[in-house]
C-alpha cells in the first residue's frame, strides 16, 4: 500500500472497519511511512476533539412545551434597552399611537404641501407666460421697419457726425433757415440737447429689436421719424426727437442692454457703451431732445 | 381524521423526548449560537409537524428527522451562521503553537463549511452509521467518506499549520 491508497482508505481505517489483508497492509504502511503515521495521529486527535466537544442539552422549557416555547435570545440580552423592558401592551399602544399620529400628520400635511406645490407651479407658469408675452411684444415691434438710407431728420444734415465735434458753421446757417421756416413755433436756438448713445455689438439687428421694444415701452409714438432705425454702413442708427423726460429712461435701458448683451470691454478706448450730451445749434422744439443711438457693428 | 392532530402532537413530543438533546446539540454545534439554535430547533419541529410522514420513513425515523434538520441547518447557517471576523481569522492564523491551536479547535472547526461540519458531527460526535448520514445529507456513502477525509485533512492543515 502506498501513501495515496492509504489516504483513500483513511476514513475506514479510522472507523476500524478496515479488516483482513487491507488492514494489515495499512498497518505496515503506517510503520514504514512517517508522514502518513503523523497524519494518522493528527486525524485521530481531531476525531477525539470532535467527539469530546461539549454537549448542549435541550432546555427544560422546550422539553416541557415543545409546541409553544419562547425563543431565548441570550445573545441579545445585553443589548436590551429600557424600552424593551417596558411591558409589551404599553409599548405596543405607544407605538400604535405614534404610528397613528404620523399618519394623521401626513394626511394633514398633504393639502398644504399640495398648495405649496401648486403655488410654485403657478409662479413658474406666470414667469413662462411673461416671457411668452415679451417675445410676442418683441415680435410685434418688428412692425417698425428698418429703413435704408438717410434718416428723415438728417435729410438736411450728415448722419454720421456722432463723435462730439458735430456743431459746425453749417448748423448755424441751418438754424437761421429753420428759424425763418418755423416762425411762430417755440424754437429755442442753441439750447437744445443732443444725446448720442453708442453701443458696440456683434449683432446690431438683434439689438435693434430690443431698442424698438424699449422705445415702445417708454411710450414713444411709433410714427416718430427714425423710430425703426436706419441701416447705415457699419451699423444701425436711430435718430429721433423725443420728449426730454424719456431720455433718462432710454439711457438707463441702453446701459442695461449693453450689460445684458455681454459685450466685453477689451480696452479703455473700446467701451461697449458710451454716451455724449451736446448742445445743438439746430432748432429743436422746446421740451424735446434729439436722441441718436448708434449700434456699431463690432 | 380526528386523530391526526393528536398523532402529530404525539409525534412532536416523541421526537423531542428521543432526539431532542441530539437535535438541539446538533443545531448549537453547527450554528454556534444559543438563540440561533432555538430558532433552528423550532423550525425543525415545525417542519416535522408539517411534513406528512411517508410510509418509507416509518422504519427510518431518525434519518428522516436528521434530513429535515440538515436542510434547516443549511438554510439557517446561510442566513444566521456565525462567521469568524477578520481579526479572529488573523489571530487563528497567527497562532504558532500546535497546543494552543488545539485549544482553539472549535474556531477551526467552524471555519469548515456547514456540510462538512454536519458530516463530522454526525459521524464522529454522535457516531451515526454512514447509511443514516447518507440518507440525512442526501449524498452517497462513498462521497461522504471522501468528504470526511477531505474535511479532516483541511482541519489538519489548519491546526498543524501544514499550508
Amino acid at each position: 500500500m502506498n501513501c495515496f491508497e492509504w489516504q483513500n482508505r483513511v476514513s475506514d481505517y479510522l472507523d476500524g472497519v478496515l479488516i483482513g489483508a487491507s488492514r494489515k497492509e495499512a498497518d505496515e504502511h503506517l510503520e514504514n511511512c512517517k508522514e502518513c503515521s503523523d497524519r494518522y495521529n493528527h486525524y485521530r486527535s481531531i476525531v477525539n476533539s470532535i467527539s469530546a466537544m461539549p454537549r448542549t442539552f435541550l432546555p427544560v422549557a422546550i422539553r416541557k412545551a415543545p409546541h409553544s416555547f419562547s425563543i431565548v435570545r441570550s445573545d441579545a440580552s445585553l443589548s436590551r434597552s429600557k424600552w424593551e423592558r417596558i411591558p409589551w401592551f404599553i409599548r405596543s399602544s405607544v407605538e400604535g399611537l405614534g404610528i397613528a399620529f404620523i399618519i394623521l400628520f401626513i394626511i394633514a400635511m398633504v393639502p398644504k404641501i399640495r398648495t405649496i406645490y401648486e403655488k410654485s407651479m403657478e409662479r413658474r407658469l406666470d414667469i413662462f407666460t411673461a416671457e411668452e408675452t415679451l417675445d410676442a411684444q418683441t415680435e410685434s415691434y418688428d412692425v417698425a421697419k428698418l429703413v435704408r438710407g438717410k434718416n428723415v431728420l438728417d435729410a438736411n444734415e450728415q448722419a454720421n457726425d456722432f463723435d462730439g465735434e458735430f456743431a459746425d458753421d453749417n448748423d448755424e446757417d441751418e438754424v437761421e433757415s429753420h428759424e425763418t421756416e418755423r416762425a411762430g413755433t417755440q424754437i429755442r436756438v442753441g439750447n437744445a440737447e443732443i444725446w448720442r448713445f453708442v453701443l458696440k455689438t456683434d449683432s446690431p439687428h438683434e439689438l435693434r429689436l430690443k431698442i424698438v421694444a424699449i422705445l415702445t415701452d417708454l411710450r414713444i409714438p411709433k410714427d416718430t421719424p427714425g423710430f425703426g432705425g436706419v441701416e447705415a454702413p457699419g451699423g444701425i442708427q436711430f435718430d429721433m426727437i423725443v420728449q426730454k423726460s424719456t431720455v433718462p429712461g432710454i439711457k438707463q435701458n441702453l446701459q442695461r442692454l449693453s450689460k445684458q448683451s455681454g459685450a466685453q470691454k477689451v480696452s479703455p478706448i473700446n467701451e461697449p457703451f458710451t454716451w455724449y450730451k451736446n448742445k445743438s445749434k439746430r432748432p429743436i422744439p422746446s421740451g424735446k431732445s434729439r436722441v441718436v443711438i448708434w449700434l456699431s457693428q463690432m | 381524521m380526528t386523530n391526526q392532530p393528536q398523532l402529530k402532537s404525539n409525534l412532536i413530543e416523541r421526537v423531542v423526548q428521543i432526539y431532542g438533546d441530539m437535535l438541539f446539540d446538533f443545531c448549537h454545534s453547527v450554528l454556534w449560537s444559543q438563540s440561533n439554535a432555538h430558532l433552528a430547533f423550532r423550525s425543525i419541529l415545525k417542519e416535522i409537524k408539517k411534513q406528512k410522514r411517508t410510509h418509507s420513513y416509518n422504519n427510518y425515523e431518525r434519518p428522516w428527522i436528521l434530513k429535515i434538520a440538515c436542510e434547516k441547518l443549511r438554510s439557517q447557517a446561510r442566513k444566521h451562521g456565525r462567521r469568524l471576523t477578520p481579526s479572529e481569522q488573523i489571530m487563528l492564523d497567527a497562532t504558532l503553537k500546535t497546543d494552543v491551536r488545539l485549544k482553539q479547535f472549535d474556531s477551526y472547526f467552524h471555519r469548515l463549511s456547514s456540510d462538512d461540519q454536519m458530516l463530522l458531527l454526525l459521524r464522529d460526535k454522535y457516531g451515526l452509521p454512514y447509511n443514516e448520514i447518507a440518507a440525512a445529507m442526501q449524498l452517497p456513502e462513498g462521497s461522504l467518506k471522501v468528504k470526511r477525509q477531505q474535511a479532516l485533512r483541511t482541519l489538519e492543515d489548519w491546526v498543524w499549520n501544514r499550508t
